[in-house]
């Protein structure tokens, strides 16, 4: 069964435009989720769930699914998953810091909801009335990526028709500490991509931007790559964030970029941010496949996962993914160029026995992952110490 | 790529109940037991692992007591880590049950609340070393056990029955023919320090389903499994008929029973059995009045409650909340149960709350019983419930 994608969101500051992405720019001035959303219902919501809200809106919106930002079809199949790593942690921290300070009398209970981590996956599901499986993924640097398998794998084993993924990181100071980096260089922003079964699709003649290729896992790049690719076929690579090394044979020909020489480091928010810019890129330069990878520093494996441009057709050959006839009122940023021509038939790489052999081989030597010059600095961060100098947790009172 | 949507099948709904999927081996280190065996006769025996706080500053909160794990280097001490290291023995446990050696080609599916977010708060109050990797478990499970795919979900009280239904969907879409699925959770000071925030009185104790509870209380524990699937009928420990999860998609900390409801019923039909086909419930029973009176509610809806009714036990007043692992460790207790015929009893229930007086919940001591299919509920902030309907294997 093949998992299309229908809908791509941005909650990137004023980079509004999927199209956009192509373009080796970073997100732009930073635009308040609340300007987007409006300011009812975030007053208690942390930013990662702001941001990530953000994107979802504008995901469903970009997939036709919304009539005045209400879902128009039925919430029961449809699934979420969000992924992120350091969506909460600034609460936990902070929470934590007052407690051992003050006391949990001088806590806020509104930050009850935000110390568990699904936050921003349960609250997407209650924003759009989403009642399918909802899953948070915190699963370091591949999060991205196995977020979206994840979404297909709820899709074909029948869980869900629909699934909206999403990947979201902020910047605060405990990320920043954590990761050892400057504001600058890391993310605040969340990507949202709406997967479909091609039949969920056909039923409300759906506009389809790509589709999901195949994914694997490794502990080595080169045989990751290999297992989803065929020699020669991919367009455009996009590798682990701050890679810097070769490329393996499989994708030596592909143009290659690194998101987060634009984007800062995008942690479980980057194989989302990688399918967004992977579908803007198959739309308009007419190309055959991309794939993304993730993972693979300090030893830790690669994810990959190509993305195909689609053209489903009926048996006669009529394209019957329509476009709608009547657009939704956009949140602010043009319609996603038509889909690129097929690929060639033949069907999809890594679905053979080919492929899959070469994800079953060696998968227990010794880890030839990425060189450790091609990987930005990880090493451990000591927080400690700073519990004086914290800014308090600003105290609410509920409703 | 092409797709002949005249033939493309539909939407399949019916996929998974295809799916024979058993379990293999299992594992569980709680804070009555560091073994599925340590802790499923110590809740026979009406033990508990009820004890003053140990790890954290007692002057800092209201609430006194929580159900931990306190395996500390020294008494009053706390030390990053722990929950990974529950994990690993839960995990060796289960593999060693099932005869396996090596594990490091399965998948591993991982359900947990609160990471090793306890590491993090250790690391911003009192300066512990902290690589943001160790947040989420794979570097230390791929250092024990050399596993490369590893996924690790952090999806509140229900997250290790949601981790065992994506691990069933790997197994059905033959992306692996066998599976670890665990949980685990250890108490951070922020979410016991906000749920001790937001009750009204502090619980000396968690009392599922009493008229008379007072809330909450956070346990330390961990759980797993070995799945694989099982076309032959072998069994192993039992066999998982189904794994239903959904999100009521209604508030972020309150249940609603409706979206409880719909999980038991979508559990039934993918299972194919109806409610008088269940010996057993292990219910969630969380001992927070809104948790307790949806869960009724939904089941009461479900099963009737004219009595009657199946067999029904709670964990919790033994082992306290444990969060991400406590669904899966629910479910293992139910397979052990339905193995031994004795039923552990819910603690410290003595007058059920309104809704639940006609049902067979089991109290005092152990009950020697004969169940056969068990029902194990989870659910979790947000919203997010999952149902599992197991078979088990009868001495």
């Amino acid at each position: 069964m093949s998992v299309l994608v229908t809908g791509v969101g941005l909650a990137l500051g004023e980079l509004r435009d999927p199209r956009a992405l192509r373009e080796e720019r970073g997100p732009g001035a930073v635009v308040e989720p609340a300007a987007i959303l409006g300011h009812r219902g975030l007053l208690y919501k942390d930013r990662a769930t702001q941001l990530a809200l953000w994107a979802a809106l504008d995901a469903l919106d970009a997939a036709g699914l919304l009539d005045d930002r209400a879902l128009n079809v039925s919430g029961e199949r449809f699934a979420v998953v969000a992924s992120s790593n350091f969506g909460n942690l600034d609460t936990v921290c902070r929470v934590a810091a007052q407690i051992a300070e003050e006391g949990t009398s001088a806590i806020s209970p509104m930050g009850l909801p935000n110390a568990s981590s699904n936050v921003v996956a349960s609250s997407v599901s209650i924003r759009f009335g989403l009642r399918g499986p909802n899953l948070m993924l915190c699963n370091g640097a591949t999060g991205g990526l196995d977020a979206v398998h994840v979404g297909s794998v709820l899709i074909r084993a029948g869980r869900a028709d629909r699934a909206l993924i999403i990947g979201v990181e902020t910047r605060n100071e405990v990320v920043e500490r954590v990761l050892g980096a400057a504001a600058a260089d890391l993310l605040d922003g969340a990507v949202g991509l709406v997967l479909e079964s091609a039949a969920a699709g056909r039923e409300r003649q759906a506009e389809p931007v790509g589709a999901l290729g195949p994914y694997a896992v490794d502990l080595d790049l080169e045989r990751c790559l290999a297992t989803v690719t065929d020699p020669d076929d991919i367009g455009l690579w996009l590798v682990p964030e701050g890679y810097n090394g070769p490329a393996p044979s499989s994708v030596e020909t592909a143009s290659r970029r690194d998101l987060s020489a634009s984007f800062g480091r995008c942690s479980g928010a980057l194989g989302v941010l990688q399918c967004a810019t992977g579908l803007a890129w198959l739309a308009q330069d007419g190309a055959k496949r991309v794939v993304a990878t993730a993972g693979g520093c300090g030893g830790d494996p690669v994810a990959a996962l190509v993305l195909t441009a689609t053209d489903v057709r009926g048996t006669r050959g009529e394209r019957v993914l329509r476009p709608r006839s009547r657009r939704r009122e956009r949140v602010g940023h043009a319609p996603h160029a038509p889909p690129a021509p097929a690929p060639p038939p033949g069907g999809l790489p890594g679905s053979t026995p080919r492929a899959r052999r070469a994800g079953r081989r060696e998968r227990s030597h010794v880890p030839r992952v990425l060189r450790d010059d091609a990987c930005p600095s990880s090493a451990p961060a000591r927080l400690g110490g700073q519990r004086s100098r914290l800014a308090p947790v600003p105290r609410e009172r509920p409703p | 790529m092409s797709v002949d949507l005249a033939t493309a099948p539909p939407p399949c709904a019916d996929v998974r109940r295809r799916a024979a999927v058993s379990i293999a081996g299992y594992g569980a280190v709680t804070s009555i037991g560091a073994t599925t065996d340590e802790t499923f006769e110590a809740m026979c025996a009406g033990h508990s692992g009820l004890a003053l706080l140990r790890g954290f500053d007692r002057s800092r909160f209201r609430a006194r007591h929580a159900y931990e794990i306190d395996d500390r280097p020294s008494p009053g001490s706390e030390e990053p880590g722990r929950a990974t290291r529950w994990l690993i023995a839960a995990i060796e446990e289960a593999a060693d049950d099932a005869g396996l050696t090596d594990i490091s080609e399965l998948p591993v599916v991982i359900g947990t609340g609160l990471r090793e977010l306890r590491s993090a708060e250790l690391s911003w109050t009192d300066g512990a070393a902290l690589d943001a990797a160790q947040l989420d478990f794979r570097p230390a499970l791929r250092r024990h056990f050399g596993t490369t795919r590893v996924y690790s979900f952090a999806n509140a009280c229900s997250a290790s029955l949601y981790a065992l239904a994506l691990a069933c969907d790997l197994l059905l879409l033959d992306e692996a023919p066998m599976a670890v699925v665990a949980g685990v959770d250890t108490i951070t000071a922020s979410m016991f320090g906000l749920l001790d925030r937001v009750q009204l009185v502090s619980p000396e104790s968690l009392r599922p389903l009493e008229r008379d509870s007072k809330g909450v209380l956070m346990g330390d524990g961990a759980a797993a499994a070995i799945v694989r699937r099982d076309d032959a009928g072998h069994g192993g420990r039992g066999r998982l008929r189904t794994v239903s999860v959904n999100a009521d998609a209604f508030h972020v900390t309150a249940p609603a029973s409706e979206g409880i409801a719909q999980a038991i019923r979508d559990a039934h039909a993918e299972a194919r059995v109806r409610p008088q086909d269940i010996d057993l419930i292990l219910l969630h029973g969380t001992g927070t009045r809104l948790n307790d009176k949806a869960e009724t509610q939904a089941v009461a809806a479900v099963f009737g409650n004219a009595g009657g009714g199946p067999a029904m036990t709670a964990l919790k007043s033994s082992v306290g909340h444990t969060s991400g692992a406590s669904g899966l460790l629910s479910l293992i207790v139910a397979l052990r149960a339905i193995e031994a015929g004795r039923i552990p009893p819910t603690l410290g229930l003595e007058n059920p709350i309104d809704g639940a007086s006609n049902f067979d919940i089991v109290r005092g001591e152990q009950r020697l019983a004969d169940p056969r299919l068990a029902e194990v509920h989870a659910f979790g902030f947000g919203g997010v419930n999952a149902v599992a309907i197991v078979e088990g294997e009868t001495r």
